[in-house]
């Protein structure tokens, strides 16, 4: 075990009992710790299959049933439980946005280090193709991969990721420019380390902490593109649900029956303002750490 | 509460509070006043018409235009039946049924003030066999001799169609064609003024000169059309409303708000499902709704040539597996179970055919007698969907999903866009399929739909392909409309009990008009009868 490791657990300590005893913190991280956990919970806590079209689920005329003992909130345009849908939806969103935020923030974390610390010929060449990609919209260049490649969940994950890690890349690349100029890295070069083993022992060990903010924010960013890939149809499939895809279907009968479109607007509107929360917290007490 | 908390709480209310106020606003729309007062009528629509030129448009939307801007020589009244229009009378048929004379009635003049003159007619259907014309109904009119001549370079006009006088037209046939008729009759089949084509040929569709009961006014694509009344109009007096002013890029939610709150009196996209439930079933839009069943038939196509369904005892156990009356459910009943390949309005549609029904247990033996017992040795299944009502939509689809899967099928639902979806026809095992008539005869809801030729056109998306049906097929067309009906039940009760549909159903189409608007009758073959319309 490393000697630093009784320091950085105390230091995490103090940042964690900064960020519970905020009011905005510890709302955010009660969001989030119950979103996730009725995510991690929905085949148990769901009352239906999420896709069930039942036959008492639509009137005669087709028109969706409102909430009963049955149906808590009502069923959709097919019949089938909406909170059912609304609870493997939130899990669907969230799986698709945290991995495809790991990845980015993976793929955002190593282009930045490496042009960062290493400068010259390569950091020009991978800034240049950054500001290329950014200059491209997300949701067409998010939208044109989707029609060219085999819709899946995996694939759908590679493509939110490959559109979402420029601007962890940049500014990581700023970090790391500062850093590397930093007295114990000139250390670490005298005492002979190699410039991979500086780069990820002693370099990106120091932006972790940015990372990790950042991270908690894009939660929110990436859950909301999940949700617009699905809402114009090129995101998660039907019948299986997400937010955007009950929104979008929703959105239709915004006029007759509301709940379609409000119930899990109203979701994904809660779910960003936890993330937002836990991760503008997270920042001032990691801050306050350092 | 820390400044981030309010920060975001605020954020959270001013979203909640607009949304509100949205909502609020549609969902209790002003009883309707008049958009307009006298003879200017308001409508809306989503989409500019994909072309007003009688030489490109080729669907419901840009028909209903064509036929309000120009003057064909026979047209369809509202009970389809065919009936002389720019033409003084029937044409006489002679050679054996491959000889059409058409005579002019006296009076037909564009906009611009040049006489219309048999020629016009004549220039306009040579127009549509230039191969550089790029029209879609070229393969329409090649029924006249040297029509494939001319548009293969091999002529320099079309041999079949000679003008005998300014006010004399003869086409003759290849062969006896009785739906020469209707191809004539449909609005592509328009006089058109050569001096105007001549000037400028690519930008007619935007500027076009006709004939018609109106003119097109201004057009400024994606924002509005305005048709007024064309006085030159041999019939002028026949027209009531003076002015028609139309909205383009609407959404049909919001084009029925505009009709419910009265800044708007018609809405010339039909009804979608979400807003008929909530009109239904209010009284004050009861006199605004009026519905006419489409000439269309919506399936599920198998694909004839695909593991598993080149089985008809497979694609008889899917066409049992699927709960028809669920299907009408979810479209909210804006339809009938679909029994034949005819459609109600169809001649030759007969009534007396009963629905396949609904017959999950037999579906499930089926299956076990081809070997498949529980789905067992059957692949996942793609099922290829267009979104943005190009087709019956995912909701169908995914009633149909879902019954397949409860027989044993296993099924992927791949959702496309209309133009991915139409170039990947063919490629997938099950295709949601629709198919609206371009004239009222039995052969072209089943030939354009079954012939083996029509694999490579795009429009037999089963990929069935019987010689012995298509030779049958061939040879109705020298018969009288009458004499046929026999033959198109005989062939369509064949290709039916080779299963080659999950039949689905025949589309209601409801429009929300605004009751000031009288004479509002909607044709099975184009939506809109402007000229009909009363204000």
């Amino acid at each position: 075990m490393s000697r630093w490791a009784p320091a950085r657990r105390r230091r995490l300590l103090d940042a964690g009992r900064v960020l519970i005893r905020r009011p905005s913190g510890a709302v955010g991280l009660g969001i989030t710790v119950a979103l996730v956990v009725v995510a991690a919970a929905a085949p148990v806590l769901a009352p239906h299959s999420p896709s069930t079209q039942f036959t008492d689920g639509l009137t005669s005329f087709g028109a969706p049933v409102g909430p009963s003992r049955q149906f808590l909130l009502g069923t959709d345009a097919l019949g089938r439980d909406l909170l059912s849908r609304l609870i493997f939806g939130l899990r669907n969103t969230l799986q698709v946005a945290v991995a495809a935020n790991l990845i980015a923030s993976v793929i955002g974390v190593a282009v930045g280090g490496i042009a960062g610390y290493f400068g010259g010929w390569l950091d020009a060449l991978m800034m240049r193709l950054t500001e290329v990609l950014l200059a491209v919209p997300a949701i067409l260049l998010a939208g044109f991969l989707a029609l060219v490649t085999q819709p899946s969940p995996t694939s759908l994950v590679l493509i939110i990721a490959g559109v979402n890690w420029y601007y962890l890349a940049r500014i990581v690349r700023g970090e790391v420019i500062a850093i590397r100029v930093r007295e114990f890295v000139e250390a670490a070069v005298v005492a002979g380390a190699g410039p991979w083993r500086i780069l990820v022992t002693h370099v990106l060990r120091q932006v972790w902490s940015l990372v990790f903010v950042y991270m908690t924010l894009q939660f929110s960013t990436t859950a909301i593109f999940v949700a617009s890939m699905s809402f114009v149809g090129i995101g998660i499939q039907p019948p299986t649900p997400s937010l955007g895809n009950l929104i979008a279907d929703g959105s239709q009968y915004l006029t007759s029956v509301p709940r379609l479109a409000i119930i899990p607007g109203v979701l994904l509107a809660v779910a960003v303002l936890g993330f937002n929360l836990l991760g503008d917290s997270l920042r001032d007490a990691l801050a306050v750490r350092d | 509460m820390t400044r981030a908390l309010r920060r975001h709480l605020v954020a959270v209310a001013v979203v909640a509070a607009l949304a509100s106020l949205t909502l609020a606003s549609s969902l209790s729309p002003a009883v309707a006043a008049p958009a307009r007062s006298g003879t200017t009528v308001t409508a809306v629509i989503s989409a500019d018409p994909p072309s007003l030129d009688p030489a490109l448009g080729f669907d419901p939307i840009s028909w209903s235009f064509i036929h309000a801007s120009f003057v064909t020589l026979l047209t369809f009244n509202n009970s389809i039946s065919i009936v002389p229009w720019g033409a003084s009378g029937m044409p006489s048929v002679s050679g054996g049924g491959r000889v059409y004379t058409f005579h002019l009635r006296r009076g037909l003049v564009f906009s611009d003030g040049e006489p219309v003159t048999a020629q016009d007619y004549a220039a306009a259907i040579t127009r549509i066999l230039n191969p550089r014309t790029k029209s879609l109904l070229m393969a329409f009119y090649q029924i006249i001799a040297g029509a494939t001549a001319y548009s293969d370079h091999r002529a320099r006009s079309v041999s079949g169609i000679q003008v005998l006088g300014a006010d004399t037209l003869r086409f003759t046939l290849v062969r006896p064609d009785r739906t020469f008729l209707d191809i004539m009759a449909i609005p592509n089949a328009s006089a058109v003024p050569p001096k105007v084509i001549a000037r400028n040929s690519a930008q007619f569709g935007l500027h076009p000169v006709g004939d018609g009961p109106y003119v097109v006014q201004s057009y400024v694509p994606g924002r509005e059309i305005t048709l007024v009344k064309n006085p030159t109009y041999f019939e002028a007096k026949q027209v009531s409303v003076q002015r028609i002013e139309i909205t383009i890029g609407l959404t049909p939610e919001v084009e029925a708000l505009r009709v419910e709150n009265g800044s708007a009196d018609v809405m010339m996209d039909t009804v979608p499902t979400p807003v008929y439930i909530a009109l239904r079933t209010d009284p004050r839009f009861r006199a605004y709704l009026h519905h006419f069943t489409a000439i269309a038939d919506n399936y599920v196509a198998f694909n004839l040539t695909k593991f598993p369904f080149t089985s008809r005892r497979v694609r008889q156990a899917a066409a049992y597996a699927v709960d028809d009356q669920q299907v009408l459910r979810a479209i909210s009943r804006m339809g009938t179970p679909l029994t034949q390949i005819l459609a109600p309005g169809m001649p030759g549609f007969d009534p007396s055919v009963e629905p396949l029904g609904y017959h999950p247990e037999r579906a499930r033996q089926l299956l076990a007698q081809a070997g498949h017992a529980r789905g067992r040795g059957l692949p996942v299944l793609t099922f290829a969907v267009a979104t943005g009502g190009f087709t019956a939509g995912s909701n169908v689809a995914q009633v149909v999903q879902q019954d397949l899967e409860r027989v044993g099928f296993r099924v992927v639902l791949r959702v496309m866009a209309p133009g991915a979806f139409l170039s990947s026809l063919g490629r997938y095992p099950l295709t949601m399929g629709i198919y609206g008539i371009d004239y009222p005869d039995p052969y072209d809801l089943i030939a354009s739909q079954f012939a083996c030729s029509e694999i490579a056109a795009g429009n037999n998306w089963q990929d069935y392909c019987n010689h012995a049906v298509d030779r049958q097929l061939n040879a109705s067309l020298g018969l009288s409309l009458a004499q046929s009906i026999p033959v198109y039940r005989r062939l369509q009760a064949q290709i039916f009990a080779a299963f080659p549909w999950i039949p689905l159903y025949y589309q209601e189409l409801w429009y929300l008009v605004n009751p000031r608007i009288k004479g509002f009758g909607a044709n099975p073959i184009w939506p809109m009868m402007f000229a009909n319309w009363r204000a």
